[in-house]
């Protein structure tokens, strides 16, 4: 699982109120957050490396961000909030330099192109972290 | 045979504005390691500590001239320490308690370097052909090979080692090396940094690579 400097600046940045669809952090959560359209993110760490003598390391890892929409009114209205808050997220810079995304997937449908209780797309982040 | 792990190596270089305290031994014994005395109450005064970088000079022993030590086994008691990897066994000459000194250099002289990689290059002396048609095979010794080091780290314009190699490599002057092999002894000599390049890659660290020659035989004392 990702380090807790990755996975605190991802949920600031989730947070911002430019973002459109409401963010909640549902890690270790029972959590509802009371609406039809909300994302949560999940962390997974890939790999890990040493980098130097000094014992300077690098993690390289998966953000999932999991996007709900309202059910059976197809896509549009969910893409468009995802596509314009994934935009706004990349733009984002971790004034460290420690963190960065250094890319994003393609929207991935959960539900598999049919109607659900729970209309679901994710989005893959991949980032790398210097610790 | 055990291999050792790398973990703990540190890879420090004398600063350019090291200042190195100046001692002078009563006597330095013949035996490996050599034991530098001092007089009363000198090694207390004069802070040396295990691990020192010291180089040595005018002592009318050859094995010791001009080369770099570390300190051990600091003896305050006794006013003593060694030099590792040094040898006076053969030496005949006697110690020039006149002329004979050392220089000190302390860990606020060093800067150790967070470095991804350091490769010694050590080539072997080439040969120049003066084959004839009655001697075909006839060589002579060619120039010396210079020895260097490639290494290689990270960009950290807050990092005051990268900025101590930078401005090794602009002002060309020698410092010292000192390699701590953890239960390995040291890699130590005198360098130059004759070149530093960066590599930015489309995704990761910025990196730098540069290039030290060795100014002296590397030796691994131990």
């Amino acid at each position: 699982m990702s380090s807790l400097y990755v996975r605190e600046l991802v949920r600031s940045w989730m947070q911002d109120s430019a973002m459109t669809v409401p963010f909640f952090d549902t890690i270790n959560s029972e959590r509802d957050p009371g609406m039809i359209m909300w994302c949560t993110a999940v962390f997974d760490s890939i790999y890990w490396e040493k980098l130097t003598f000094c014992d300077d390391e690098m993690e390289q890892g998966q953000i999932i961000l999991i996007y709900s929409g309202n059910p059976g009114v197809g896509d549009v209205e969910l893409l468009t909030a995802i596509e314009n808050d994934v935009a706004l997220l990349m733009q984002k810079r971790d004034p460290n330099r420690r963190f960065v995304i250094d890319e994003r997937s393609a929207p991935d449908d959960y539900t598999d192109g049919d109607a659900d209780m729970q209309y679901r797309v994710a989005i893959f982040l991949s980032y790398t972290f210097y610790q | 045979m055990t291999a050792k792990s790398t973990k703990d190596t540190k890879i420090c270089i004398t600063r350019g504005d090291a200042m190195p305290l100046g001692l002078v031994p009563a006597d330095i014994s013949k035996a490996a390691p050599a034991v530098v005395s001092m007089g009363a109450g000198e090694v207390t005064t004069s802070g040396i500590t295990d691990g020192d970088i010291v180089t040595v000079h005018n002592t009318g022993f050859e094995s010791l001239d001009g080369k770099v030590f570390v300190v051990s086994n600091v003896d305050t008691g006794a006013d003593t320490f060694e030099l590792v990897g040094s040898d006076t066994t053969l030496e005949t000459a006697t110690y020039d308690n006149v002329a004979g000194g050392i220089l000190r250099y302390t860990s606020d002289d060093l800067e150790c370097l967070c470095l991804s990689e350091f490769t010694l290059n050590k080539t072997a002396p080439g040969t120049i052909s003066v084959g004839t048609f009655c001697d075909p095979s006839a060589t002579l010794p060619g120039n010396a090979s210079e020895t260097t080091i490639d290494f290689a780290g990270y960009v950290d314009i807050t990092d005051s080692a990268y900025i101590e190699l930078l401005a090794a490599e602009d002002d060309g002057a020698t410092r010292l090396l000192r390699v701590i092999l953890p239960e390995n002894g040291y890699l130590v000599g005198v360098v130059t940094i004759t070149s530093i390049g960066w590599d930015i890659p489309l995704e990761g660290g910025v990196g730098y690579t540069g290039t030290m020659l060795l100014q002296s035989a590397i030796r691994h004392i131990f």
